[in-house]
């Protein structure tokens, strides 16, 4: 522990507290005292809280968020667990696939898998045109069907959690109760599963916190059904005239208590349901080979078409299609959508740059933010891991929290914080600026650097960092010499991810985008709200197809490197990373 | 105990810093206001300071055209007509924008009730407004009318419905069986100017009941009028409330609607030109009002055939409008200060009543 590392400690707190920290009560304080942003202060009482209860909007919001983040949070539990219970007790030829699968619906902006489905079950879409299955639609725009929607979307949350508690094996307390004559189900019932439990119910806050926080889906909708969530209301509120900036500051408020609730009901369950049953005797789980390896992997593959084909195989037919309702026919075919998007066409009325310059404003901002999150996340981990700064707590809070707060709420507190006239004078006026989408961006990808990088340093061993520190290394040559090397690997993984999820944030886009400034989201959205669906998914596909080579040549090129710096290394005879790599 | 300590030590820690912010912001407002008005003086010469234009129609067409025309440099920003006005509210500490240009005259007379714009200036070339237009003018000159459209003509679905059948006035269209639509007046620009021309017509009470029942009787609300024409024309709604532009496009692209223009009057969203009184260049942002009061510009926009928008009636003297369009269409109007007293009531009942 030396003065460099508490002074470290000192600065990545104080900018996570300006990243999130502050927007969040800028959006609670602004709630009670409207003005305090523009020059006028003035108490408002608390009355405006509870008008929530007297406008039906607001109130109708407030019930789909919570419906809907309950629902789905269920549902997408019970299928991640079931799919996390199958995939760590067998070894079967899809179960890769279903890992990809579930990276990618991680990754995927959910407003684009949201198109997709709404362009399959919408009353004119493929279910209904092509298929003939009226059904479809009835079923999906209901409150219901948004939850299985939802649930299919979000599974991958619970998934990896349960995964991740299911690697070890418990089977001496399961061959106990089989031996006691215990059913199979009994087993699952009285020994997994409450051994599992507090991986059930952090799977179930989290994809409850992600459904709830949501704007994508409400956002997709909007165009064919009404469905209000506080998100979209709070969005609403400051998009439209006349502008309630109070409201959407009581709506985030609301957001932010239930997400402060669930935060709660999370800790009290796990440190509740703590069992130690991971001693010296915990070995890992060996996967066995099913009998009916087959019947596994079929089921697997249809769930995959179900969850990540339908959306995302929606969206690539319609952008060949020349009408939406006209079905899969020769004459409806065309690629007119891309010649449009590469072309950059400005035929769309609110297009005035091209859609390629919005790709790459996109790519650049989240170029820079992917890269700027990971170097704070590194340091986050390093402070939390192998330091007793006395900020730990709070840093500690701040990465919760930035786990919790949803794009729209994080965007408005940057409008309330960043358009100060006071501001100007000092250059940090930055509302309207692309520097502010740059924060916003790294504030969204700072809680999975952070996670990423905590799970990776929690393997290292504080020993080898003291025995480099007796030798009088500093902490920058500490973290370059023995954790860079050994973490690199994830932490590429974790740029890539954060690169390929701040590439389509619609919300906070949306909220912060400079004035004649194009991002790739926004031109998505507008083109589906303005029903040129065709555009919309061609350009979608395009920028899809952009962002994942992009993601496969970095980490290829990257991988390279790494292989060349370790042959460098050998040659000098330094290779503390890659002799712990394989430990 | 210590992180608890911590935690309320960063709220305290950041209310300080945020209400002295505000406070210093009161100081420094009084200041600037004195700074501003130095900084207007200095702009009566003209800065020579780009002037930013809000709006949302014509941006692209009419700002390398008004540059080139008078040298005045102009930022077009394009929006949609809600999201002009929210930025103009979000940007109420520190405004960007110089001039507004957009339909809804309702909407800016609220902007200048709450003392946003620039009054009691008169442009030189108020006198080539036509009568229709000059009666639009507001006393304090807070805003310059320069075009009226339909906010909304009657479409109907010519599958489903022919000329006869279709109904052919607002009250028909309330008791049409079977579905209708329109926009929804919280997001599309021209949805408040149909609501509220509907309303004054009616009486806010009556018009109330009129809605409820229409919600009863099946009635569709779409964020904007682009979804509101692709419902019309795939038979979701037989009949919609559709702002002309998109109306008579459709028309033009020979898709399956009919047209009609209501005898009694199409509710009318007139589009208006206004300036921020804090505007930097106060001398480019008149120069641009006048500008858009000119004939020829006016013209102009209306022989822009391949942008819809160009489906107006301009308010200039000796302007022609287009063609393909009703030529002795009516409107129905509300006073602007009856429609800006009465939007955040509409729209707010509105959107209350819009939630499934």
């Amino acid at each position: 522990m030396n003065r460099n590392e508490n002074r470290l400690g000192g600065v990545v707190t104080l900018i996570l507290f300006i990243f999130i920290f502050l927007p969040l009560l800028a959006v609670i304080l602004n709630a009670v005292l409207p003005g305090l942003f523009f020059g006028n202060l003035e108490f408002n009482g608390f009355q405006v809280i509870f008008e929530i209860f007297e406008r039906e909007l607001w109130y109708v919001s407030l019930k789909n968020s919570v419906m809907l983040g309950l629902g789905a949070a269920t549902f997408g539990t019970i299928l991640g667990g079931l799919l996390a219970t199958i995939r760590s007790k067998w070894d079967y030829a899809a179960a890769r696939w279903l890992d990809i699968a579930v990276w990618v619906l991680l990754i995927a902006p959910s407003f684009i898998i949201a198109q997709g489905w709404v362009l399959f079950a919408s009353s004119e879409g493929l279910a209904n045109s092509v298929l003939g299955w009226s059904w479809v639609t009835s079923f999906i725009f209901q409150p219901s069907g948004l939850i299985f929607i939802m649930g299919l979307t979000k599974f991958p949350l619970a998934y990896l959690t349960v995964v991740a508690a299911m690697e070890w094996n418990v089977s001496r307390f399961e061959h106990a109760a089989r031996l006691n004559g215990a059913r199979p189900f009994t087993v699952w019932r009285t020994v997994q599963l409450p051994l599992s439990l507090p991986a059930y119910f952090a799977g179930w806050t989290l994809v409850f916190i992600d459904t709830i926080g949501d704007f994508g889906l409400p956002a997709a909708l909007a165009t064919v059904y009404r469905f209000p969530t506080l998100p979209y209301s709070i969005y609403s509120a400051i998009n439209q005239s006349p502008v309630r900036f109070d409201m959407a500051g009581v709506l985030s408020f609301y957001l932010v208590l239930i997400l402060a609730l669930t935060m709660a009901i999370l800790f009290v369950a796990i440190k509740k349901s703590k069992v130690d049953f991971l001693n010296s005797k915990a070995i890992r789980v060996t996967k066995k080979k099913p009998k009916r390896a087959w019947l596994l992997s079929i089921g697997t593959f249809a769930f995959l078409i179900l969850c990540l084909g339908i959306p995302i195989g929606t969206s690539a037919t319609v952008s060949f299609m020349k009408h939406l309702g006209a079905g899969i026919k020769l004459d409806n075919f065309t690629f007119k959508h891309y010649i449009d998007v590469l072309g950059g066409a400005n035929g769309l009325d609110y297009s005035q740059l091209s859609i390629l310059e919005g790709l790459k404003n996109s790519l650049t901002i989240a170029a820079i933010a992917a890269i700027i999150s990971i170097i704070l996340g590194f340091i986050v981990a390093y402070v939390l891991t192998f330091t007793k700064s006395r900020l730990k707590s709070s840093l500690h809070v701040f990465t919760l929290v930035s786990l919790a707060v949803p794009g729209v709420v994080l965007g408005i507190g940057y409008i309330f914080i960043w358009n100060q006239k006071w501001l100007e004078p000092i250059g940090l006026h930055l509302y309207g600026k692309p520097s502010l989408l740059i924060m916003a961006a790294v504030a969204g990808a700072i809680p999975y650097a952070v996670r990423v990088q905590l799970g990776t340093f929690a393997n290292l061993s504080p020993s080898l960092l003291k025995a480099a520190a007796v030798q009088g290394a500093s902490m920058f040559t500490k973290m370059r010499t023995i954790i860079l090397p050994i973490v690199r690997n994830t932490l590429l993984l974790a740029v890539l991810a954060s690169f390929g999820t701040s590439v389509f944030d619609l919300a906070t886009a949306s909220m912060l985008k400079p004035s004649n400034f194009v991002l790739l989201p926004l031109v998505i959205d507008e083109a589906f709200e303005f029903a040129k669906y065709g555009y919309a998914t061609a350009a979608t596909i395009i920028g899809g197809a952009i962002v994942v080579l992009l993601i496969i040549g970095v980490q290829y090129v990257f991988n390279f490197i790494f292989k060349k710096i370790d042959q460098l290394d050998r040659k000098e005879g330094n290779f503390v990373g890659t002799n712990l790599k394989d430990k | 105990m210590l992180r608890s300590k911590t935690i309320l030590f960063i709220c305290l820690f950041s209310f300080l810093v945020l209400t002295a912010c505000s406070l210093n912001e009161d100081e420094k407002s009084t200041a600037s206001d004195e700074s501003s008005k130095e900084q207007n003086a200095e702009g009566e010469k003209g800065t020579g300071e780009p002037i930013k234009l809000y709006g949302n129609d014509f941006i692209e067409e009419i700002s390398p055209k008004f540059q080139g025309d008078t040298g005045y440099e102009i930022e077009g920003v394009h929006y949609g007509g809600g999201e002009a006005l929210a930025q103009i509210e979000a940007e109420q500490g520190n405004p960007q924008w110089d001039v507004i240009m957009m339909d809804g005259h309702g909407s800016i007379r609220n902007l200048a009730d709450r003392g946003f714009l620039l009054t009691d200036w008169k442009p030189e070339n108020i006198d080539l407004l036509s009568e229709e237009g000059t009666e639009l003018v507001p006393e304090d000159n807070a805003y310059t009318p320069i075009g009226i459209h339909a906010s909304a003509v009657i479409v109907y679905n010519t599958d489903i419905l022919t000329e006869e059948t279709a109904p052919k006035t607002w009250d028909e269209f309330f008791a049409y069986d079977g579905p209708v639509g329109h926009a929804d007046p919280a997001v599309a620009a021209p949805a408040y100017p149909l609501v509220s021309s509907l309303f004054y017509k009616w009486g806010v009470e009556e018009g109330k009941e009129r809605y409820l029942k229409r919600f009863e009787d099946g009635f569709n609300i779409y964020p904007k009028n682009g979804p509101v024409t692709s419902a019309v024309i795939n038979g979701e709604i037989h009949v919609a409330a559709l702002q002309e532009h998109n109306a008579y496009q459709a028309e033009l692209d020979g898709e399956n609607v009919g047209v009609i223009w209501p005898e009694e009057g199409a509710p009318g969203s007139v589009r208006v030109v206004a300036i921020n009184k804090d505007s930097k260049n106060l001398e480019a942002a008149k120069v641009f009002v006048e500008y858009m009061l000119e004939p020829d510009t006016q013209n102009y926009l209306t022989s822009l055939e391949d942008d819809s928008s160009s489906f107006f009636t301009p308010l200039s003297k000796g302007t022609e409008m287009r063609k393909e369009r009703e030529q002795n269409g009516t409107f129905l109007l509300p006073p602007a200060e009856w429609a800006a007293e009465h939007e955040t009531e509409i729209k707010t009942w509105f959107a209350d009543q819009n939630v499934n």
